[in-house]
């Protein structure tokens, strides 16, 4: 759901080769041996893989296996920026982290560690986990799950990264890019699954913000949901029960329902006449108020006698009631914009084309006379006449569902990494159990 | 208001763009269904849920009446019925207490409490020489919790000592909510409703993205109106 795809690590970088540490390196693929001197601090080696990890990734795991400890086992094995230089262990400089094989330090921006896991050298494997929703690194040692080492992390751009010190050295990174043929030896989904149960804990220990303190958010949305689809008799025992006799179903709710639902049926009949009516009996004043849709109704009338073969009929119909609603932007009243006029427009040449043709289903603008179309008009007057009593079209709980997929959406499509792990759906009608509340 | 000063760099998304993302989503009403019969269903709205299943055709996924059995229970423990509510709890599925030995404990406190409450101490002396003392033997975890328990026994006045929170209805609450999590675990149910989820879950997307743009927000939960800050 990322706006574009970034690219992976999935091997380590040979293209800059521009320090002089890499001489000390031999790099194949997702393999690297150190073939340097070794002697001291300054021979130092170390290479990052050819991307950085995607900065809206939420977890990243990467897999490396010490093929062999070499002379000290002196391997550091983390993340580091492309401004770090490679002749330094990751961990020893700002913006790189690691953590070392020789001493289990784990090492951050400095040349001397603190102390963090055990010691890991020929034979073992290391999973890396960067989790840019809580910006930690932590590690693992041949699976065991060694806790967080670094907090704090924040860089954009962190590519993973090996270094070496002393000669033989040698490692192979796993980054994931080929599960069928190398799977990772780590269970990250086991990881992802924990990270995903620690946000979802902190997203749902926020309380909910309520008006008062009496205020039973909950019930009022649902009960507002209810009544907004005509569940009456819920509505009333929820009313009860749940609100207790705190709000009560209005009759006067009920009929106006009742009669959308008349309108409906007669504008999707093709009984525009009976829907008119009925709009002004449900909704007075809304027609003469609303142009716009007085005129797509008259002009469906139009096309609904035309349709009867009432042509005559149909053309005085025209000549009287539809030509003079088209909004010409001065004075029409309500939607008077340049591109509602012209709207109108189109619909009125479409409609007055259907005289044309013998059986007008069949012309070019035979769609006004489908349900299709008819089931949009009376959607579109429906939403009027809710507006027109102060209504939405949606119930509360409703707009919030949309709002907090909306935001969601526009946050994965912004990156935010917690975000790509999130669903609307998923938590609505499958949610893991998180004892949390 | 605090967030208009701020809003320099941020991605402005018009009320009508806005307007048009919200129209492109889904909400499909057997979803929503579904979600306020798990409102009623977990929240324990037994009568509310049979009628909104004949109304809406949505099923309850679970038996009706086991909430029917769940709701009383509770309701036992929040009027200080404790006894009835083990007595039932023991009929529903003996091994609810057998195996919770904390929840046990918890319970046994509260008919203690309820005994004290009622101010009946010699009553509430040998219960909890026959009942509670034991369960310190066979349970060591549960002795710091067992000694703060017997010292209720000792103050006269509950009311104004440490333990005054103990005799707080609070605390019936507490145990009735406990009892009601694990009746729920032992049917395999979530105990919570997924509705504050959604709430929950909207709260903390639109904090996230008002670090990046501005857009039209929702403030109150029970309105859903839309507000746009900083104008456009």
């Amino acid at each position: 759901m990322a706006a574009r795809q970034q690219p992976v690590p999935s091997s380590w970088d040979m293209s800059s080769v521009r320090s002089p540490a890499q001489r000390y390196l031999s790099v194949d693929g997702c393999r690297v041996k150190y073939i340097g001197p070794g002697s001291a601090d300054r021979d130092a080696a170390a290479v990052r893989a050819n991307h950085p990890v995607p900065s809206d990734c939420p977890i990243y795991y990467f897999e490396v296996e010490v093929v062999s400890r070499g002379r000290d086992g002196f391997i550091g094995i983390g993340f580091s920026t492309a401004e770090v230089k490679l002749d330094r262990l990751p961990g020893w400089e700002p913006h790189s982290y690691g953590y070392h094989g020789d001493d289990g330090h784990a090492f951050s921006g400095r040349g001397t560690g603190k102390a963090y896991g055990p010691h890991y050298t020929t034979g073992d494997w290391i999973g890396v986990v960067l989790n840019r929703i809580e910006q930690t690194i932590s590690f693992t040692k041949k699976g065991f799950e060694l806790g967080v080492a670094f907090e704090g992390v924040s860089e954009d751009r962190l590519f993973p990264s090996v270094g070496f010190r002393t000669p033989d050295e040698e490692i192979v990174a796993n980054f994931g890019c080929d599960l069928a043929t190398r799977p990772f030896k780590g269970d990250v989904e086991w990881l992802k699954q924990e990270a995903l149960q620690r946000l979802y804990s902190s997203i749902l220990a926020a309380p909910i913000p309520r008006a008062g303190k009496d205020q039973n958010v909950t019930g009022e949305l649902v009960f507002g949901y209810l009544q907004h689809h005509g569940y009456w008799d819920t509505a009333a025992a929820v009313a009860r029960d749940v609100l207790g006799g705190a709000a009560a179903v209005s009759q006067q709710d009920v009929q106006n329902m009742q009669v959308r639902q008349q309108i409906d049926e007669r504008v999707q009949a093709g009984d525009i006449d009976a829907a008119l009516a009925l709009t002004e009996q449900v909704a007075p004043g809304l027609l003469a108020g609303n142009p716009h849709i007085h005129f797509r109704l008259q002009c469906q009338k139009f096309a609904e006698m035309i349709k009867a073969g009432l042509v005559a009929d149909a053309i005085d119909h025209g000549r009287s009631h539809v030509v003079p609603l088209v909004s010409n932007g001065s004075g029409g009243g309500g939607g008077g914009s340049a591109a509602a006029a012209a709207a109108e427009r189109e619909l009125l040449e479409d409609a007055t084309a259907l005289l044309a043709y013998e059986d007008p289903t069949t012309g070019p603008t035979g769609y006004m006379l489908l349900p299709g179309h008819r089931s949009e008009l009376a959607a579109a007057l429906n939403r009027a006449i809710l507006a027109h009593s102060g209504r939405s079209e949606d119930s509360a709980l409703e707009c919030l569902t949309r709002q907090a997929t909306a935001v969601l959406q526009e946050l994965k499509r912004g990156g935010n990494p917690a975000s790509q792990m999130l669903d609307v759906q998923t938590l609505l009608l499958e949610a893991p159990d998180t004892a949390g509340g | 208001m605090a967030r208009r000063a701020e809003a320099g760099n941020k991605k402005r998304i018009s009320a009508e763009e806005w307007q048009r993302k919200l129209r492109e989503v889904r909400v499909a009403k057997e979803d929503m269904n579904r979600v306020v019969m798990n409102f009623l269903v977990t929240e324990g709205y037994v009568d509310a849920a049979r009628v909104f299943e004949r109304e809406s055709r949505t099923a309850p996924g679970v038996d009706l009446e086991q909430i029917t059995d769940r709701m009383e229970i509770r309701k036992a423990v929040q009027s200080g019925d404790v006894e009835q509510a083990i007595e039932r709890v023991n009929d529903l599925d003996p091994e609810i207490l057998e195996q919770g030995h904390e929840l046990f404990f918890h319970l046994q406190q509260q008919r203690l409490i309820e005994l004290i409450r009622q101010g009946q101490l010699a009553e509430a002396l040998e219960y909890a020489q026959e009942y509670l003392a034991p369960r310190g033997e066979d349970h060591p975890e549960l002795l710091q919790d067992l000694e703060r328990t017997a010292a209720l026994l000792v103050f006269e006045d509950v009311g104004s000592s440490p333990l005054a929170d103990l005799m707080d209805v609070a605390q019936r609450q507490k145990t009735a909510s406990e009892l009601n999590a694990a009746i729920l675990a032992s049917q395999s149910q979530e105990a919570e409703p997924k509705l504050p989820n959604l709430l929950k879950l909207l709260m903390w997307a639109q904090k996230q993205l008002d670090e990046k743009a501005v857009y039209p927000r929702v403030d109150n939960l029970v309105t859903a109106e839309l507000h746009v800050d900083g104008g456009n």
